[in-house]
């Protein structure tokens, strides 16, 4: 069976093709993929297979931000929820666990129980829990993710109810002297902060973290904190949704 | 004749049996051809962005567009901005009355009976001319009653009967017009074939400013079969003390009563799911928190700020929501 599993994310589309056992890991800009690998004829759109350089026999499931908004003519479409939760029961081989997903726009929390979804919760229409977030604060610090990853010592405290404002108060911060590191994890706490709501929401013993931010050990260091149980970044978390797509 | 509006449900008979026109600005505001246009006007006069936009609306039909000749302003059973908001129309020039359904009295019969009596007295018109009214009135609330029993049946859809139990706070301020076209709607409706959906969904809390929702909704694998508070609007009690009804109708008190009608409800209807709207900045978010906890069956809540369609996001949730009560209902867990 050939399959490719799409994630078309606010910032990456996450792509992952599966040939048998193989699989092989692909990520795009969102905005290039859109413009490069889109076609669109009178009636329908597609994605552009042949210029991806993938055989035609391969069948595509797709998930994303913009389910109701995309329509492709060429895949199968399932629910971004329905995407996360298949990922995280094929990378971790259990069926009762708590997935917290952390996107570029969104975040979300999906309870499974016994190899169903029991519930799950989305953030509301705030930026402030989103890799979005740690992208501008980065920016703002002059620090790369990667070193932003690292920073979980002596957080700043950011009082800010949002994203946005928030960034005005970081280089209040700097201009106050508060040393960087100090600020850095300040925002990995705040996003953590961010997401308790939503985590607290549901109960398992076994508590799972999938999306770009999960590759931010700081992040998840202050949300296992802050919940007092361990929580797990998936082997590959940025490809959980496309690896949802994929038959289990 | 005069055209009166008013800021939530209040007894309608009282408008219609003095005479007068009855104007719900709520309706008016949400059915006007550019209500973002209203919130910005508000926006303009200093009402902050992080205010309930119905709030905004109401203020700007009646000071901007001067819908109407004098206001009932429920100051009790309905948020506090509706304080603030009376202090504007007064600033305004606009003729206020207030109206506030009980709140924690020892008596609530006797205090909701002596806000009757003193809305009556601002409307000129007495009791017994209400209750006489209300014989009129009941016709048409028969009717909506059964254009909700074909809501159940599947004959008439989500959107239709948020409609027209939404509309019926001021019967459209034209009572005889809007008895036809529910005469119309129930005709049209009986001869429908039914679309089997496996999935019945009740809305519940206050009416979504986002109504290309329910559309959305049924364009899955379910039907909506409910609407709370709208059918709470058309005032769905039959007692035959008028005043009885206003005690038993459940959105102007505690959330409590409200989880109590909802449960009732939810059994009655055989309800898999409930989506809980609740309206930006509006308290009522707060009380998500006891109707998740009480109701019993799953909830998805979902938040609309301003006029228009319903965004990207609400609709992946209310799409993985179905898929998932689909999948649940399938394996025999609801």
């Amino acid at each position: 069976m050939k399959n490719i599993g799409i994630d078309l994310g606010s910032r990456y589309v996450k792509m992952v093709k599966a040939d048998g056992e193989n699989l092989e890991f692909m990520r795009y800009d969102t905005v290039s993929f859109y413009r490069q690998y889109i076609k669109r004829d009178k009636e329908s759109t597609y994605i552009d297979v042949e210029k991806l350089g993938i055989d035609k026999d391969y069948k595509i499931t797709a998930t994303g931000y913009g389910r109701n908004l995309m329509s492709f003519a060429n895949a199968e479409i399932i629910s971004e929820i329905k995407a996360h939760f298949r990922g995280a029961l094929r990378q971790t081989g259990d069926d009762s666990f708590v997935l917290i997903d952390i996107g570029g726009q969104d975040s979300k929390v999906i309870l499974g129980k016994d190899g169903y979804i029991e519930d799950f919760i989305m953030n509301d229409k705030c930026a402030a829990s989103t890799g979005r977030f740690a992208e501008n604060a980065c920016n703002v610090l002059g620090i790369t993710i990667d070193e932003l990853s690292q920073m979980d010592k002596d957080p700043s405290n950011l009082s800010s109810t949002c994203a946005v404002f928030c960034e005005s108060e970081l280089i209040g911060l700097m201009a106050s002297g508060v040393e960087l590191e100090s600020i850095a994890s300040g925002v990995n706490k705040s996003i953590a902060k961010r997401l308790m709501p939503l985590i607290k929401s549901f109960q398992a013993d076994k508590i799972y973290a999938s999306g770009g931010v999960a590759s931010n050990k700081s992040l998840i260091y202050y949300i296992s904190e802050l919940i007092g149980k361990n929580v797990v970044p998936l082997e590959n978390p940025q490809y959980n949704g496309a690896l949802g797509c994929l038959p289990l | 004749m005069k055209k009166i509006g008013f800021t939530t449900t209040i007894p309608v008979e009282f408008f219609l049996a003095g005479g007068n026109i009855p104007v719900d600005l709520n309706n008016i505001f949400v059915c006007n051809n550019n209500p973002g246009n209203l919130i910005d006007e508000a926006q303009d006069d200093g009402l902050p962005r992080n205010c309930c936009s119905w709030i905004k609306g109401l203020y700007s039909v009646a000071v901007k567009e001067k819908a109407v000749d004098e206001i009932i302003s429920v100051t009790n059973g309905d948020c506090s901005n509706t304080h603030a908001l009376t202090e504007l129309y007064t600033a305004n020039g606009i003729k206020v009355h207030p109206f506030a359904y009980p709140y924690e009295e020892k008596d609530p019969y006797s205090a909701l009976k002596q806000q009757m009596i003193f809305l009556g007295n601002a409307l000129n018109v007495t009791l017994d001319m209400v209750y006489d009214y209300s014989k009129i009135t009941d016709k048409v609330r028969d009717k909506l009653k059964i254009v909700d029993r074909l809501t159940v049946d599947g004959y008439v859809t989500g959107f239709e009967n948020h409609l027209y139990l939404v509309s019926s706070t001021d019967f459209n301020s034209d009572l005889e017009k809007f008895s036809k076209d529910v005469d119309v709607l129930i005709e049209k409706a009986e001869k429908r074939h039914i679309e089997e959906k496996y999935v019945r969904i009740g809305c519940i809390g206050v009416p979504t400013i986002n109504p290309s929702m329910y559309d959305f909704i049924e364009s899955k694998n379910c039907k909506i079969v409910f609407n709370e508070v709208q059918r709470q609007f058309s005032i769905p009690s039959t007692n035959p003390d008028y005043i009885m009804r206003y005690i038993e109708y459940t959105y102007p008190y505690g959330v409590m009563d409200r989880i109590k009608d909802i449960k009732e409800q939810i059994k009655l209807r055989k309800i898999d799911g409930i989506i809980h709207y609740v309206q930006s900045f509006c308290y009522r978010q707060i009380q998500d928190i006891l109707i998740k906890k009480h109701l019993g069956v799953p909830v998805l809540t979902i938040e609309g700020d301003t006029p228009g369609d319903i965004d990207g996001r609400t609709k992946i949730r209310i799409d993985s929501f179905i898929e998932m009560l689909e999948m649940k209902k399938k394996k025999g867990l609801l």
